[in-house]
């Protein structure tokens, strides 16, 4: 049940979806201790350093991550060392998201964008879609993470009537909203609301707790 | 190089529309959209590798829930489904068809993606519109898709400026989101709609009416 409200928070409310990432391999950072399995709702979460999981092997350019050769490959590198892969199994289907966490304003927040869908030989639908980018402020405990969610529907309200002016696209035919601002833009932007709750609604909050 | 999208490659499903152009505003205004009565009806495939059947039904009588400005104008516009040869749901799209330079564009844009029922994992994503030459006639239609390496090229040989956004999909692999304008979109199809290199002649569609 709780996952399905978060997948209604997410869709109605709005995702903040971005089409330029909200961290770099310069701020970003890597805590070990998230690494694990976590429990949300009924849900099985496991997280793990991309590195070391599976998925490193149908990564594109894997070679030029062990051994980058130019400053690129080097940050590439850099930020796949500390990249989280993030996997769960919703009806027989095992679907992974990439993380990464980066401190804005010294709390941490995670970078969420999804990475693929596995045993996935029955689905239906169009592939139509480009992936994007959405961020969640974090509380880490020893045992529970909280992740909470910007309200979506507000950022874009504040965008469209012009008292933000982060870069954006709106094909309002489909109602499509995406952010087009830069990953400095972005963490400007986070920066100004970071202490502001209603920009984090408590209805926007989910809560891992870790399987002992 | 093709451009990497946020697919699966399976074996049962066909793939449709590879390398397609992929745009996020539609090729059509709610004024110039172009409604042919005679266009539903059922077709089947006549190429091996595409899906079976193809039903086109009018998308005002389709019973599906669809955002309300196209609602408004959804009795201008197909609701278009690929079948296998089983008659199973393959993806299902919004169509709507507008004439450029004295031929025929249709625009589909997805209402169904390869998510499975994890509705969080496709809030993460932005849905496009895909771009095709569409011909019609008593016996049957084909669809050509417009060819996004081809739109490329043109910009990176500096022979086109069009609005775009680079977007790193897969850490090393960055994708030319296209944020251009119904108008400018309009501009690119007339200038080069006559120019065969700029479809995919390989992703060609053709179907054979089966039934009205």
């Amino acid at each position: 049940m709780k996952y399905f409200l978060l997948a209604c928070v997410l869709t109605t409310a709005g995702c903040i979806n971005s089409i330029h990432p909200f961290v770099n391999s310069a701020n970003t950072y890597y805590d070990q201790s998230l690494a694990g399995f976590w429990k949300f709702d009924t849900t099985i979460v496991y997280i793990e350093n991309f590195l070391r999981s599976p998925y490193r092997d149908t990564g594109i350019m894997y070679d030029a991550i062990l051994r980058p050769r130019t400053a690129a490959e080097r940050r590439s590198a850099e930020l796949a060392s500390k990249t989280y892969m993030i996997s769960y199994y919703r009806e027989g289907l095992l679907y992974s998201l990439e993380g990464q966490l980066s401190r804005i304003n010294g709390a941490p927040y995670m970078q969420l964008t999804p990475h693929q869908i596995v045993n996935d030989e029955q689905l239906t639908g169009s592939t139509h879609y480009n992936k994007a980018f959405i961020i969640a402020k974090l509380n880490i405990g020893k045992n529970e993470i909280t992740a909470s969610f910007p309200d979506g529907g507000k950022i874009k309200d504040l965008i469209l009537s012009g008292q933000s002016n982060l870069k954006h696209e709106y094909e309002e035919l489909f109602d499509v909203f995406v952010i087009t601002a830069s990953t400095n833009d972005l963490r400007k932007e986070i920066r100004k609301h970071a202490k502001d709750n209603s920009f984090f609604p408590s209805a926007n909050v989910v809560t891992l707790k870790r399987v002992q | 190089m093709k451009c990497v999208r946020l697919i699966a490659l399976l074996s049962s499903v066909i793939l449709l529309c590879n390398g397609c152009l992929l745009t996020l505003y539609p090729i059509y205004t709610t004024d110039d959209i172009d409604y042919d009565a005679k266009i539903p009806g059922l077709y089947r495939s006549q190429i091996t590798d595409q899906p079976g059947v193809l039903k086109i039904t009018n998308l005002e009588s389709a019973s599906l829930q669809l955002p309300p400005k196209v609602r408004n104008i959804a009795k201008s516009g197909y609701h278009l489904q690929y079948q296998d040869h089983a008659g199973r749901p393959l993806a299902d799209y919004a169509a709507f068809i507008v004439k450029l330079s004295g031929k025929k564009y249709i625009d589909l844009f997805p209402l169904s993606g390869r998510f499975g029922r994890d509705e969080f994992y496709k809030a993460i994503t932005i849905p496009m519109h895909a771009v095709y030459q569409f011909e019609s006639d008593s016996s049957g239609v084909s669809l050509l898709p417009m060819d996004q390496d081809f739109l490329e090229e043109c910009v990176r040989r500096k022979e086109l400026t069009i609005k775009n956004e680079a977007s790193v999909a897969d850490r090393d692999v960055t994708v030319k989101i296209i944020t251009a304008g119904t108008k400018d979109l309009q501009a690119y199809i007339n200038k080069y709609g006559n120019n065969a290199e700029a479809y995919d002649q390989r992703e060609k569609q053709v179907y054979k009416k089966i039934a009205e």
